[in-house]
């Protein structure tokens, strides 16, 4: 695991690029502070060589030769000069040149056609480095001879040596100065990840309660942020799925068990009258539709989870739409000695929908307002302003606390555990009307106040562009 | 961080000036100099992080006044 941390990889990676840079970087100082000192040397041997050579070309005296000889040796300058054959007459400072010794035969062809020469020379005397430089003597184009001063290369060598050295301690400095800024740095910014790589192994086992605190604004911030929302939602998920399944098994005994006992005591024969026998039948037709209902609710929801729910789209009157939902429920509305008011603008535009679901989600919607409103009124209504149709279902029952109202739409999700008991319902019914609404291009609103009632607001565009797509599809 | 990592990091910085102090003195040799160049060496490590310092809290700043 440490030789696969980020922290390790970071901190690696940064001094490799740090190294990348600094070598180089080394390199051409050195060599940029050799060619310096390399040039100065040539540049001064240069220059002298020109001077002695051009003395001696304006005098061209015999005994030229032997005076600059004195000169160089009183001025400490290694030089030798040689005639026109070759031959070395004067020299100063350099054991191993000797006078009557003749220079390379390459070397005076070059100085006769008056050109300069270099060259590196190494003294077998001392086997040091030597810088030469070779100028003819000339005058009126006729070669009298030639001049070399030799400068030893050894301060030069030792003065890059120096600075070599002094170019390696500096950049082992940087180079630890680096290691602990990358040290720092690499721990700085791996440490929210491997705060959040610590909180997502929790949640993957299970711990659902963790969470990272990370306060910074940037992407890692956002990504705690997006970590702690995501266990937020799990956490809230697995709750209600328990919840849901507990409820669900629950709902379903229930049910099962009055469809055992009372077929039991019709199979039995333990009714005493018709009339009994009569109401044990209807209850359990009541319960069997109850079942039914909640098996297709199930149903409903596993093929949108799978998203294989068909829609039937065409253009329809959702006044008419309404009008028959509520047609369907008003015997509920009757027997609960509700007011049931609605105002339904006349001529609304058709909306692109499927208009057996949208009469499944009236229907699914003023049930539950029936459902959890003991007196009071149910008001309906419907109206086009800006280009969307808007249709609002209100009631004056129980409500829904504030708190509570950002996960009504979720699934599984109950207000309270008990108003499943005491209202039925499977809690699943209004998941499933936010879900048919979104998918034919809707969306829905809750507004709630507790004791008050709550209002559930739809909105459908019916723009322009609405119909053309309907239109092409 | 730990007050070990702290520990590490200190130890290189004092490492690390410590060398570039001694190739900066590679031809003079006395205490003074010595401070000095050390001194000069964290003023020039110092100063692109004030400068950094400095351009962040002006953006910063910046932001925060055009937010409100």
């Amino acid at each position: 695991m440490i030789r696969n941390s980020i922290v390790l990889k970071l901190g690696g990676t940064i001094l490799l690029l740090f190294l990348m840079v600094l070598l180089p970087l080394g390199f051409v100082i050195d060599r940029a502070f050799s060619e310096f000192y390399y040039s100065e040397v040539r540049t001064e041997i240069d220059d002298l060589s020109s001077r002695y050579a051009e003395s001696m070309a304006v005098t061209n005296h015999s005994q030229q030769p032997y005076m600059i000889e004195m000169m160089a040796e009183f001025s400490n300058i290694k030089l030798y000069i040689v005639d026109t054959r070759g031959e070395i007459v004067a020299q100063s400072g350099i054991p191993s040149t000797v006078k009557g010794s003749s220079i390379p035969a390459n070397e005076l062809r070059t100085l006769s056609r008056g050109k300069s020469l270099e060259k590196e020379w190494i003294e077998p005397s001392d086997n040091l480095r030597y810088l030469v430089s070779g100028k003819p003597i000339m005058a009126e184009n006729q070669f009298y001879g030639g001049v070399y001063v030799v400068s030893s290369l050894e301060t030069m060598d030792q003065s890059v040596e120096r600075i070599r050295s002094m170019l390696w301690l500096s950049g082992m400095g940087a180079f630890f100065l680096a290691l602990a800024f990358t040290y720092v740095l690499s721990k700085k910014l791996s440490n929210p990840l491997i705060q959040m790589e610590k909180a997502t192994r929790k949640i993957a086992k299970g711990d659902l309660k963790t969470r990272v605190s990370l306060e910074s604004k940037d992407e890692i911030g956002s990504l705690a942020q997006s970590i702690n929302d995501l266990a937020f939602d799990l956490q809230k998920y697995r709750e209600s799925k328990s919840e849901f399944l507990s409820n669900i098994s629950h709902e379903l005994r229930t049910p099962m068990t009055s469809l055992k006992g009372y077929s039991k005591v019709l199979k039995e024969k333990l009714y005493e009258t018709e009339e009994e026998k009569e109401q044990y039948l209807d209850i359990m037709h009541q319960e069997s539709i109850r079942l039914t209902r909640m098996i297709g609710d199930l149903f409903e929801l596993s093929k949108m989870e799978e998203s294989k729910l068909e829609f039937h789209y065409e253009w329809i009157d959702l006044s008419e739409v309404m009008n028959s939902a509520i047609r369907t429920v008003k015997w509920k509305i009757e027997e609960k000695g509700l007011v049931m008011q609605d105002h339904i603008q006349d001529d609304l535009t058709y909306v692109y929908c499927d208009g057996h679901r949208m009469a499944q989600v009236f229907i699914n919607l003023l049930e539950n307002a029936i459902r959890y409103t003991e007196q009071g009124t149910i008001l309906v209504e419907m109206l086009e302003e800006d280009d969307v149709v808007k249709i609002s279902i209100e009631d004056t029952g129980i409500g829904i606390p504030e708190e509570e109202l950002d996960y009504i739409f979720e699934r599984f999700y109950r207000v309270e555990k008990s108003r499943s008991r005491e209202f039925g319902g499977t809690g699943l019914g209004l998941s499933i009307v936010k879900n048919l609404i979104e998918q034919q291009g809707g969306s829905i609103q809750v507004f709630s106040e507790v004791v008050k009632g709550t209002r559930f607001e739809i909105i459908f565009p019916v723009s322009s562009d609405t119909a053309k797509e309907g239109e092409e599809e | 961080m730990k007050r070990l990592d702290w520990v590490i990091v200190l130890l290189l910085l004092v490492v690390g000036l410590s060398c570039l102090t001694m190739s900066a003195m590679m031809y003079t040799d006395s205490t003074r100099s010595y401070f000095t160049n050390f001194l000069q060496i964290c003023l020039w490590i110092g100063l692109p992080a004030v400068g950094g310092g400095l351009i962040y809290y002006v953006i910063k700043g910046t932001r925060k006044r055009r937010d409100s």
